[in-house]
C-alpha cells in the first residue's frame, strides 16, 4: 500500500515537471490559438520569407489563415508574422508540411534543416517538399479558397502519395541524417496548378504532385520526373502498387497494375573483386485493370505481349532515372548501400579504398514481368 | 534476498540501472556514434562482458569488507596515512564536481527539451535543495527510491525504445565488417564509461549492504538490461537520424521521442519524458552528496571535527557542487566540452585506475 501510495505520487508529480500550465489561469484554450499546419520558406534578396497556414475550422464556418512574413533569418520573419498578426497567439508544434521555394532550395536547404533540428517546437518527422517553379510563399496562400487551403491540399497528396507512386515524402530528419552522411537524398515536389483544367485566370489553383527533388551537397540539384516517379520505387524495391498504360497490337489502351514485387542489386565484379557495373533485376506480376475493348488474355500470346509492353515501358522510365543519376552525379537509387550490404567485407573494403562513385557505375537494368490475371472479367 | 540492513540485491541493482539512466541518455548515442558509427548497437552489446568482469571483482572486493563498511574504509584501509586521506580527499572532490555536473546538465536538458528562456540556477539550486535534504536521510530509504523510480521509468523506456524501433533504417546500422571492429571497440568504450560509473555509483550503497549481500546473480541481469537498453538506445537513436546527425543532436534521445506518436493519435511526449529524468539526476545528486560527505569526513574529520559533522560536511559539499554547477560551467560549449570529454574522461580514470590501483595495493599488502 505503502509503495503504491509512493509510486501515485510519483506519477503525480509529473506533470507539474512537464512544463505544461496545470492553473486555469495559464491555460492556452484551443480556440485562441492559431494551429500552423503548413509552413514554406522562401528566399526574399538575402533575407528570408516565411509563409504559414492553417486549416479551415468549419465548425465556426472560417477558412484557413494565411499568413506571411520576412527577416533576416526564419526566426526574425516568425517574429514580423506575430507583430502583424491579429490571433492573438501562433502554435507550431503540430506543423504537418514544410516547403520550400524553388530557388530557396538551390540555394541550399541546410539553414531550414537545422532551423527544425532545433527548433522545440516543430517536428524532426515533418516532411519537407520542394515548390517546383515557384515560391512555397505561392504555393501556400495562393492555392485553395474560402474553404479549403493549401495545407488540407497537401495532407490529401500526403495521403494519397503511397498509393499513387509509392514515394512519401522523406522527414527533415531522414534528410538531415542523409545529407550529414555525405551522400544524397530525395523528397517529394509539388507544383502550384490550375484547379480545373477549364479554369481561366483568376480560377482558384490547387497544389500536385511534381514528382521528386533530388538534393545533392545540401542544395537541390534537379527534379525527376512525375511519371518516373512509379520507376523510383520499382527499382528501391518494388513495395508499391502502380498503374501502367500500354497500347497494344490493335492500338488499345490497355492499363495494367503492378503488384509488389522484388528489385535484386547483384554488384558485378571484376576476378579481382573490383567492383565493374551492376545489376538492378526487377521481378514483378501485373494485373489487368482496363481495356478500351476486348482484350484476348486466354490466349498466352497476347499476355506475353502485354507482359513484354509493360517490360519496355518500366525499362524506358528507369533508364531516365539511370540517365539523371549520371547527369547530377547523385546516388539517389542508394546503389551504394544496396551493393555494400550484397557484399563481403573484403569487396566493400576494396570499394571504399579505390573510391568508387557510384553514380556514374555502370548498370544493367532486367524486368521480368507475368501477367496474372483480369480483374474479374475473362478477357477474350 | 533481504540483508540485516535493509538493502537487497534487487534494491542494489535497481538503484545501479536507475543510475545508470542519466549518462546514458547524456553520453552514450552520440559518443558511441562518435567511434562507432553503424555500430553502436554491436558496442553496447560488445561492453557486456568487461562489465560483467568488472561487476564480479567488486563484488570480491566488497566481501572484503567488514560490517558497515563501504567504499571509503576500504581505501582508508588499503592506504592508511597520508595517501589515503588524500585519495580520499580527491575522491570527494570528484563526488562534489560529479553532483555540480549532474544538476547543471539536468538543468540544461530542461531548458533545452522544456522550459526555454529560464535561468538554469533555478533548477540548479532547487535539485541541489532536494537532494542535500534526500542526502542525510538514510542509506536503504534512498534504495527503495530507486526502487521507486524505476517503476514508472522502465515501463515508459521500454515503451519509447520499441515505437521508435519502426522508424529505424536498416542502412544506418548494417552492414558491418571487420575494418569497423576498432571504431566498434571505440564504441564500447563509451558503453563501458556509462556502465563502469553505474558500477561505482551503486557501490555507495555497499556501508547498507551485508557481508555476502551483493548477489552476482540478482545484479548480472540487471546488467544485461542496462546493456540491451543501451543497444536499442543507440540503434533507436543512429537508425533514425544517422551516425553524423545523432552526433550533431544535444540530446538525441529526447528528439526521437519527439518525433513518436502513439496510436495515431498521441504524440508530443517529450515533455512527460523529459520529466521522469529528474529523478536520475536526484538520486545521483542525493547519492553523491552523501558519498562525498563521508569521504570528506574519513580524510579530514579525525584530525577537524568541523568535517566529521554531518551537517557542516554535507553544506560544505552542496556548497562545493553549487560552485561547480553555477560558476565552472558558464555556457554550453564549456557543458559540451565537460560532457563530452572531461567528464567521461574522469569517470573512467576512477573507474579503471584509481579505484583498482588504490585497492588492488591494498589486496597485495594483506590490508583489505
Amino acid at each position: 500500500m505503502k509503495r503504491l501510495c509512493s509510486f501515485l505520487i510519483i506519477i503525480g508529480i509529473l506533470p507539474a515537471l512537464t512544463g505544461c500550465a496545470l492553473f486555469p489561469s495559464k491555460l492556452h484554450g484551443v480556440e485562441r490559438l492559431l494551429v500552423v499546419q503548413a509552413m514554406g520558406v522562401d528566399a526574399a534578396d538575402g533575407a528570408v520569407r516565411l509563409s504559414m497556414v492553417s486549416t479551415a475550422d468549419s465548425s465556426r464556418g472560417e477558412g484557413p489563415v494565411r499568413l506571411s512574413g520576412s527577416g533576416a533569418t526564419i526566426r526574425d520573419a516568425a517574429d514580423d508574422i506575430i507583430s502583424r498578426t491579429t490571433e492573438e497567439e501562433l502554435l507550431c508544434a503540430h506543423t504537418g508540411q514544410i516547403l520550400l521555394g524553388e530557388e530557396r532550395a538551390r540555394g541550399g536547404i541546410d539553414g531550414v534543416l537545422r532551423y527544425v533540428c532545433r527548433s522545440r517546437e516543430i517536428r524532426m518527422d515533418v516532411p519537407l517538399l520542394i515548390v517546383r517553379g515557384d515560391s512555397a510563399e505561392r504555393a501556400l496562400l495562393d492555392t485553395g479558397d474560402e474553404r479549403i487551403g493549401a495545407a488540407e491540399i497537401l495532407e490529401s497528396l500526403r495521403a494519397a502519395a503511397p498509393a499513387r507512386d509509392g514515394f512519401s515524402p522523406p522527414s527533415v530528419a531522414r534528410i538531415a541524417g542523409q545529407l550529414e552522411e555525405g551522400g544524397c537524398a530525395l523528397t517529394a515536389a509539388v507544383k502550384v496548378t490550375a484547379a480545373s483544367e477549364r479554369s481561366e485566370d483568376g480560377a482558384p489553383l490547387t497544389l500536385a504532385p511534381a514528382g521528386c527533388a533530388v538534393i545533392r551537397d545540401g542544395a537541390l540539384a534537379g527534379f525527376i520526373e512525375q511519371e518516373d516517379v512509379a520507376a523510383l520505387d520499382l527499382l528501391g524495391g518494388a513495395r508499391g502498387v502502380h498503374d501502367f498504360v500500354v497500347t497494344d497490337a490493335e492500338g488499345q489502351r490497355v492499363t495494367l497494375q503492378t503488384a509488389p514485387g522484388r528489385a535484386d542489386v547483384v554488384p558485378l565484379r571484376g576476378e579481382t573483386g573490383e567492383l565493374r557495373g551492376a545489376e538492378i533485376a526487377v521481378a514483378l506480376s501485373a494485373s489487368v485493370t482496363e481495356i478500351d475493348g476486348r482484350g484476348a488474355l486466354s490466349s498466352g500470346e497476347y499476355a506475353d505481349a502485354l507482359a513484354a509492353l509493360l517490360e519496355r515501358e518500366i525499362l524506358r522510365r528507369a533508364g531516365n532515372l539511370v540517365q539523371l543519376e549520371k547527369t547530377l552525379g547523385a546516388d539517389f537509387l542508394g546503389l551504394g548501400e544496396r551493393i555494400a550490404l550484397r557484399s563481403s567485407a573484403r569487396e566493400r573494403a576494396l570499394d571504399e579504398e579505390s573510391g568508387v562513385n557510384f553514380a556514374s557505375l555502370p548498370l544493367r537494368l532486367s524486368v521480368s514481368v507475368s501477367i496474372s490475371h483480369s480483374n474479374d472479367v475473362r478477357d477474350g | 534476498m533481504r540483508t540485516e540492513d535493509g538493502i537487497s540485491g534487487r534494491q542494489l541493482a535497481a538503484t545501479g540501472f536507475v543510475l545508470m539512466l542519466s549518462p546514458a541518455l547524456r553520453l552514450f548515442p552520440a559518443a558511441a556514434a562518435a567511434w562507432a558509427g553503424k555500430g553502436v548497437w554491436l558496442s553496447a552489446l560488445l561492453a557486456f562482458p568487461p562489465a560483467a568482469l568488472y561487476l564480479w571483482l567488486f563484488r570480491r572486493l566488497a566481501e572484503k569488507r567488514r560490517a558497515g563498511e563501504g567504499l571509503g574504509e576500504l581505501i582508508a584501509r588499503a592506504a592508511p596515512g597520508r595517501a589515503g586521506r588524500m585519495a580520499l580527499l580527491m575522491l570527494t572532490l570528484w563526488l562534489c564536481v560529479y553532483a555540480g555536473f549532474v544538476l547543471r546538465s539536468g538543468a540544461d536538458r530542461l531548458l533545452v527539451t522544456v522550459y526555454p528562456n529560464t535561468p538554469p540556477a533555478f533548477f540548479i539550486l532547487t535539485m541541489l535543495l532536494a537532494a542535500l535534504l534526500a542526502s542525510l536521510i538514510p542509506l536503504r530509504a534512498a534504495a527503495r527510491t530507486a526502487g521507486l523510480f524505476l517503476a514508472p521509468i522502465a515501463p515508459i523506456l521500454t515503451l519509447v525504445l520499441l515505437a521508435a524501433l519502426p522508424a529505424v533504417r536498416k542502412g544506418n546500422l548494417l552492414p558491418l565488417s571487420p575494418a569497423d571492429l576498432p571504431g566498434v571497440l571505440g564504441g564500447t568504450l563509451a558503453a563501458l564509461d556509462v556502465l563502469l560509473w553505474a558500477i561505482g555509483a551503486a557501490a555507495i550503497l555497499l556501508p547498507g549492504v551485508r557481508r555476502g549481500g551483493v548477489p552476482y546473480g540478482r545484479l548480472l541481469p540487471a546488467l544485461a538490461a542496462a546493456c540491451g537498453v543501451l543497444a536499442l538506445l543507440g540503434a533507436d537513436t543512429v537508425g533514425s537520424f544517422g551516425a553524423a546527425l545523432t552526433q550533431e543532436l544535444s540530446w538525441p534521445f529526447f528528439s526521437l521521442v519527439r518525433n513518436l506518436v502513439f496510436f495515431r493519435s498521441i504524440e508530443r511526449v517529450e515533455a512527460l519524458v523529459v520529466a521522469l529524468w529528474v529523478f536520475p539526476d536526484f538520486l545521483i545528486a542525493a547519492l553523491f552528496l552523501r558519498a562525498a560527505r563521508h569521504a570528506l569526513s574519513l580524510s579530514l574529520g579525525r584530525r577537524w571535527p568541523l568535517f566529521a559533522d554531518r551537517q557542516s560536511a554535507s553544506a560544505l559539499c552542496a556548497g562545493a557542487a553549487a560552485a561547480f554547477a553555477l560558476l565552472a560551467v558558464p555556457d554550453g560549449k564549456a557543458l559540451t566540452l565537460l560532457s563530452g570529454t572531461v567528464i567521461p574522461g574522469v569517470s573512467l580514470f576512477f573507474a579503471l585506475v584509481f579505484f583498482p590501483a588504490l585497492l588492488g595495493l591494498g589486496r597485495l599488502r594483506g590490508r583489505i
